[in-house]
């Protein structure tokens, strides 16, 4: 019961999506992975995403709160469970299979 | 002249404050750079890196940050909390503990680099005024990285961060069973400025730990694999080093406890000198040391008598029967008698207690009754190491040190002691069986006493009720035999034993068979014999 009506719900208004970005500033592999992202958020979730990028060295008390390892680190934020996706996004089926876009990673 | 810039910028090192570490180092880690810490899976590198940064909040004004991958911060507290370190009162004031562990919710999507986790604990590091980082251990993050390559570039990356901040750095990292880095992960080894191999293996079913350092850029260090335990204090490395040596020799001498073997000494052992007594079962070694532990008591001197397998009430028991009492002093706390069981932990585990015993209860004497137990606690060679240490500490710190040791019947010669400690030891006593006439009489003699003079006499020695004696054995026609004439009139008068026996014509030594005079000595022998015999009967 609950489970069809959940799957109907998420049907109706799609679920919007809320992604935090720690980038390092200036580093190639910042700037390759916004754009990445960026990409990648238009082509599934465009119109329902949200996005915010923060550099580590000038948000470094975030750093503590967010439990940030390494930098790039792309945080889920909604919708539940949250879910953190470290490294430059290149590996891209396996990003989206983590979102859950894609079913399984090749 | 202008004067030439001839300054060396020499590695400055912090210490660790882990006992015998920062001997073996000559000084500690290297300030402000990276030291790694290699081991197999309990070998002890969490407890050597923690310990290190508890240290250096506590003693060295160096507060510290643990980051931690594989455990939380309420684990490595609780853990912890078997030590004596008090970590709980220190955690995020001075010793903190950054939670850095890899979340299964953790998805991989591509190379990353480790700037993040460096600036949160920079951050973290102004807060708090860290000097130390421990990285505990950082495998656990690298191996997300894809190649080899990026994990090198993420070390470099983190040596270089730690010596633009001026951290010291510690890192763990695992071995396999083989003591083998990981293959991945060698190259560490060689980006580290310090590394420090921490093994453990059971040696004749007992577990025996053992660092090395092998490498220190820069720095003198001594490179050999050293025991160390952990105790509820921490780690402690049994460090034995030359400075340990340096200290005046003492020409006082303190009494033996028994008054014969004073003469035999002139005078006593020497102060702060070691002595080993040797001899089978039941030649009444613990007896002679446990004299030795009265006499101290009597010039009030705190002492510790370490027993092997024998509890302190059976010790004053059968000492009371040779009229030596000890409990007296032991109420009265002068000597703390230490039961040890022999076989409950390893031959270095023993050293370190009884180290710290030491450390507490600071004896001027010292009695190990028998250090020959210790081979039953991880074998000859780990034996032999710890009863050399026992003996370089007490010489370290003036503590007068004897030790009994199990021997077999022959007379002895290097090699027929258990443990061979027979060349380090100041004084060596000797005491056997003779066994003659339908009797089993005991002998002491001296086998060396260095720098002092010394009587060269096998002395009977007699057990009674009023204690230990020793007397002279009267030589009779070429054979021993002992003085047992007291009170009668044919008997010998008792020579002074601290007096060389005067030499004996040639032939009254030997025993010729063969000859004219043969059956005039065969005589004179049993008349001799039936004297004896006759004085027996009294």
């Amino acid at each position: 019961m609950s489970l069809r009506h959940r799957s109907k719900k998420q049907g109706d208004a799609k679920p919007e999506f809320a992604f935090r970005l720690y980038i390092a500033e200036g580093t190639p592999h910042s700037m390759l992975a916004v754009a990445r992202l960026k990409a990648l958020c238009e082509k599934y979730f465009a119109g329902h995403y949200r996005l915010e990028i923060r550099d580590v060295m000038e948000h470094p008390c975030c750093i503590l709160t967010d439990r940030i390892l390494a930098t790039l680190t792309l945080i889920k934020l909604s919708p539940e469970p949250q879910l953190r996706i470290i490294g430059d996004l290149s590996e891209e089926a396996r990003v989206l299979a983590a979102l859950g876009v894609i079913s399984e990673p090749p | 002249m202008p004067k030439r810039n001839t300054r060396i910028k020499h590695v400055s090192k912090t210490p660790t404050g882990i006992t015998g570490f920062d001997e073996i180092t000559n000084g500690g880690l290297p300030k402000a750079r990276l030291t790694l810490i290699m081991g197999s899976t309990g070998s002890g590198k969490t407890v050597f890196a923690l310990q290190t940064l508890v240290n250096g909040a506590r003693n060295y004004d160096e507060p510290g940050i643990f980051v931690a991958f594989e455990e939380n911060a309420d684990q490595i507290v609780d853990n912890a909390a078997s030590f004596t370190w008090g970590l709980r009162e220190f955690e995020n004031k001075k010793v903190f503990i950054y939670d850095a562990r890899v979340t299964p919710d953790l998805v991989k999507g591509g190379d990353f680099d480790l700037t993040g986790i460096l600036v949160g604990i920079k951050t973290k590091a102004i807060e708090t005024g860290a000097k130390r980082i421990a990285f505990d251990s950082i495998d656990v993050l690298l191996s997300l990285l894809s190649d080899l390559d990026t994990r090198r570039q993420e070390i470099y990356r983190l040596c270089d961060w730690l010596v633009t901040n001026e951290f010291t750095g510690l890192l763990t990292m695992k071995m396999d069973a083989n003591d083998e880095v990981i293959d991945c992960y060698a190259f560490v080894k060689f980006h580290s400025d310090c590394v420090v191999m921490l093994a453990h293996c059971l040696v004749n079913h007992f577990s025996m730990r053992q660092l090395q350092v092998v490498k220190y850029r820069g720095s003198a260090h001594s490179d050999n694999q050293t025991s160390f335990v952990i105790l509820s204090t921490g780690i402690e490395v049994a460090a034995s080093t030359s400075h340990e040596l340096k200290r005046p020799a003492s020409t006082a001498h303190v009494s033996t406890g028994i008054k014969q073997l004073d003469t035999m000494l002139h005078g006593g052992y020497y102060r702060s000198s070691s002595v080993l007594l040797t001899g089978p079962p039941g030649t009444a070694k613990s007896t002679i040391a446990s004299a030795f532990t009265q006499a101290a008591c009597l010039r009030n001197e705190r002492t510790l008598y370490v027993a092997f397998d024998e509890n302190a009430e059976g010790i004053e028991r059968n000492m009371a029967s040779v009229n030596l009492h000890l409990p007296q002093y032991r109420r009265s706390g002068l000597l703390y008698i230490y039961a040890a069981r022999t076989e409950a932990i390893s031959g270095p585990m023993h050293l370190m207690k009884i180290k710290s015993i030491i450390d507490e209860f600071q004896p001027k004497c010292l009695v190990i009754d028998p250090i020959s137990s210790l081979i039953r606690a991880g074998g000859e060679k780990p034996a032999a190491e710890v009863a050399e240490r026992l003996l370089y500490l007490s010489r370290a710190r003036g503590i007068t040190i004897v030790c009994t040791s199990l021997a077999d019947e022959k007379p002895p010669l290097l090699g027929n002691i258990p443990i061979h400690v027979g060349t380090i030891v100041d004084v060596w006593i000797h005491v056997g069986y003779f066994i003659q006439n339908g009797e089993r009489n005991r002998s002491l003699s001296i086998v060396k006493s260095r720098g002092m003079k010394h009587s060269n006499r096998i002395c009977e020695m007699i057990l009674t009720d009023e204690g230990i004696s020793l007397t002279d054995v009267y030589v009779s026609q070429g054979m021993w035999s002992w003085v047992i004439f007291a009170g009668n009139d044919n008997a010998p008068k008792k020579p002074n034993i601290c007096v060389p026996r005067p030499r004996l014509k040639r032939c009254d030594r030997s025993w010729p068979r063969h000859g004219p005079n043969c059956q005039v000595r065969l005589k004179r022998c049993a008349v001799s014999s039936n004297l004896n015999r006759q004085s027996l009967r009294l």
